[in-house]
């Protein structure tokens, strides 16, 4: 095996060769990527500030507590995320909702609090647009069901007020029955409290931005491949045959090509993976980063980089030219990410794509990484990697004896 | 040192290149394989060498069949195709440790067969800044790293310059000198000089052939 050795040396510095030019491609690969994290990130944290409505309220909101419920709407209740109401006379709602700049707007008729007071019920009108009516909509059934519980349960609650003013000397019971007032309505609003809300997450159990980190990397290592295109384009494929016949059979050259193709990768994709790994932007975008488990999660891409590694190797040799090999590598990276859902969360596609994402290399290895994010067992997708390593590597020495085969009978 | 090629045979689907190849050659021969594109030649090489396999037929050198112990051939042949089997990115040096242990190496490179070819000259040069001279010439020097005794060459001396050809043919001759035995296939007349005997590869048959200086006779049988 010391010509193997020989071999696999000279691979080695052919790839040296090539360094520089792939550096500079996966540097603005990286910068592309990157680009498209931070821009997934950055819309992420912006969700809450972004995705708000506009609902506008006409009347007169002086009343203590009408302006208490709305201030209460405002800042306890969970629609405070998506709604944001202002305070306006009716022609300043008409005209900010026919310039799109208020959603809808909510009349609230003179005497409504004191007729509710008496028992009596006072209709209040929801204004809107037809642009505006399929979300506002949800919206207005929303705030209904909020004004609704504030206003039941706030009768029911003025029998016991009654009771606890009694017991209150009558010069502490405007404080005391304020207090008691921002109690019952935080307790009224509180109705996210009642349960917890769990996201069990989109692959592999890791959240969406944990899920998205790992898509990305695995997008990454598939068209960093693409960067070597010219270690396999310019390989003399006569010299394969001159190796055959001095001994070295054609599964020990693919060995030797394949370790030195590895080495390479390694250098452009799971090393920059590991110095991003050390800085603190994994823990301030992805919930369940521990830096504790850094080196699973790199020692995972390594692995995952194999497996995509052979898959690339295979394509290569499978095609011929620079332009055939730069797109053959190029639209199945891309496909497959994309039906892995490595660039979109695979919920979205139909269950037979979603029951066959895992099952493929880019599938698999996403997993194996939002695994090792995760802590769980990855077991399965280890072994899918693994045999489809092998079959790749295997697929290459048939293609390439069949190569060696057809160039010499071409060459009569 | 004697070879026989007996009933050498090789096809490629329906058309039938090489039928029953049968040809002896003793030590110190250089023996010159004519013939048109597409008639055979290298595939006849390329079998003897091991880089392809055939239908049927033996390669024996002293009694010890070649293509069946592909140990023993990969010390005693040595082949040089029609291409430039290198490493384009690669200079001189690196090509020749693939093929060259690093004591050999120098001491071919001092005085050895590099340095009859003139190796050391273009060491450090690049593959893909050679010229074909200096390419055909290192495929050569790493062809013959283990100092074969069969050489199987494919059109040696095919685009290289008279300086070039002339350094080949020298390295041939010693070659033959020392014993060596040569089969080479040409389309050059010039290396007619250099081979012992000729034979035509015709319709996958071949058969011995005189050169009297007849081209257009040539041509004919060639085409």
């Amino acid at each position: 095996m010391k010509s193997g050795a020989r071999y696999w040396f000279l691979q080695m510095k052919r790839v040296g060769k090539i360094l520089p030019a792939v550096c500079l491609f996966t540097l603005v690969l990286c910068i592309g990527i990157g680009g498209l994290l931070y821009a997934l990130v950055a819309e992420n944290e912006n969700d809450e500030k972004n995705i708000r409505f506009r609902i506008g309220v006409v009347g007169d909101t002086n009343e203590s507590y009408l302006g208490f419920g709305i201030s209460a709407l405002q800042t306890l209740d969970s629609s405070r995320h998506t709604i944001e109401f202002a305070e306006l006379t009716e022609t300043e709602a008409r005209t900010q909702l026919k310039d799109g700049t208020l959603d809808a707007y909510i009349v609230i008729p003179e005497d409504f609090v004191s007729a509710i007071v008496h028992g009596e019920v006072r209709q209040l009108q929801y204004v809107t647009t037809p642009q505006a009516a399929d979300f506002s909509t949800l919206i207005r059934d929303e705030l209904l069901d909020t004004v609704s519980v504030m206003l039941i349960e706030s009768q029911k609650g003025l029998y016991g007020f009654i009771d606890a003013v009694d017991q209150v000397k009558a010069a502490d019971r405007g404080e005391h029955l304020d207090r008691l007032n921002r109690q019952y309505f935080s307790m009224i609003l509180s109705r996210d409290a009642l349960c917890e809300v769990e996201i069990i997450g989109t692959v592999g159990g890791a959240s969406l931005m944990g899920s998205l980190f790992c898509g990305l990397a695995v997008f990454y290592i598939l068209l960093s491949g693409i960067s070597f295109c010219a270690f396999f384009i310019r390989r003399e494929k006569s010299l394969s045959c001159i190796l055959r016949a001095a001994g070295m059979p054609v599964p020990v050259q693919i060995f030797c090509e394949y370790g030195a193709y590895v080495c390479g990768l390694f250098a452009v994709t799971v090393l920059p993976i590991l110095l991003l790994c050390c800085t603190d932007a994994p823990a301030a975008w992805i919930p369940e980063w521990d830096a504790e488990y850094t080196a699973v999660f790199v020692c995972s891409t390594a692995g995952v980089m194999l497996c995509l590694a052979a898959m690339q190797f295979c394509l290569y040799e499978l095609s011929s030219g620079v332009t055939g090999s730069i797109l053959v590598q190029f639209i199945v990276s891309l496909a497959m990410a994309y039906v892995s859902g490595c660039l979109y969360p695979v919920y979205f596609f139909p269950e037979t794509v979603q029951k066959i994402s895992p099952w493929l290399p880019a599938g698999a290895a996403q997993n194996c990484l939002a695994s090792a994010l995760t802590g769980e067992n990855a077991g399965v997708q280890w072994l899918v990697l693994l045999l489809y390593a092998a079959v790749f590597l295997g697929i290459a020495v048939l293609v390439r004896r069949k190569t060696m085969t057809a160039g010499t009978e071409a060459d009569g | 040192m004697h070879i026989d090629i007996e009933h050498i045979r090789r096809s490629f689907g329906r058309k039938t290149v090489l039928q029953d190849i049968s040809l002896s050659v003793s030590s110190g021969m250089c023996i010159g394989i004519l013939g048109g594109n597409g008639s055979g030649k290298s595939t006849l090489l390329s079998i003897l060498a091991g880089v392809l396999t055939g239908d049927g037929g033996s390669f024996l050198c002293d009694g010890t069949d070649l293509l069946r112990t592909p140990k023993q051939r990969e010390t005693i042949v040595g082949y040089v195709p029609q291409g430039t089997p290198l490493f384009g990115e690669l200079n001189a040096l690196d090509n020749l440790r693939l093929w060259y242990p690093a004591d050999d190496l120098r001491l071919s490179l001092d005085q050895g067969v590099l340095a009859m070819l003139g190796i050391p000259a273009f060491l450090k040069t690049p593959v893909n800044k050679m010229s074909g001279g200096m390419k055909k010439r290192l495929a050569i020097g790493c062809a013959v790293a283990k100092d074969p005794q069969i050489l199987l060459m494919d059109e040696p001396t095919s685009a290289l310059d008279l300086a070039c050809k002339q350094i080949v043919a020298a390295y041939l001759n010693e070659h033959r000198q020392n014993g060596g035995i040569t089969l080479l296939t040409t389309h050059d007349t010039a290396e007619f000089a250099l081979c012992d005997k000729l034979y035509i590869l015709r319709d996958g048959v071949l058969a011995p052939y005189e050169y009297d200086g007849n081209m257009r006779e040539l041509v004919d049988l060639l085409s």
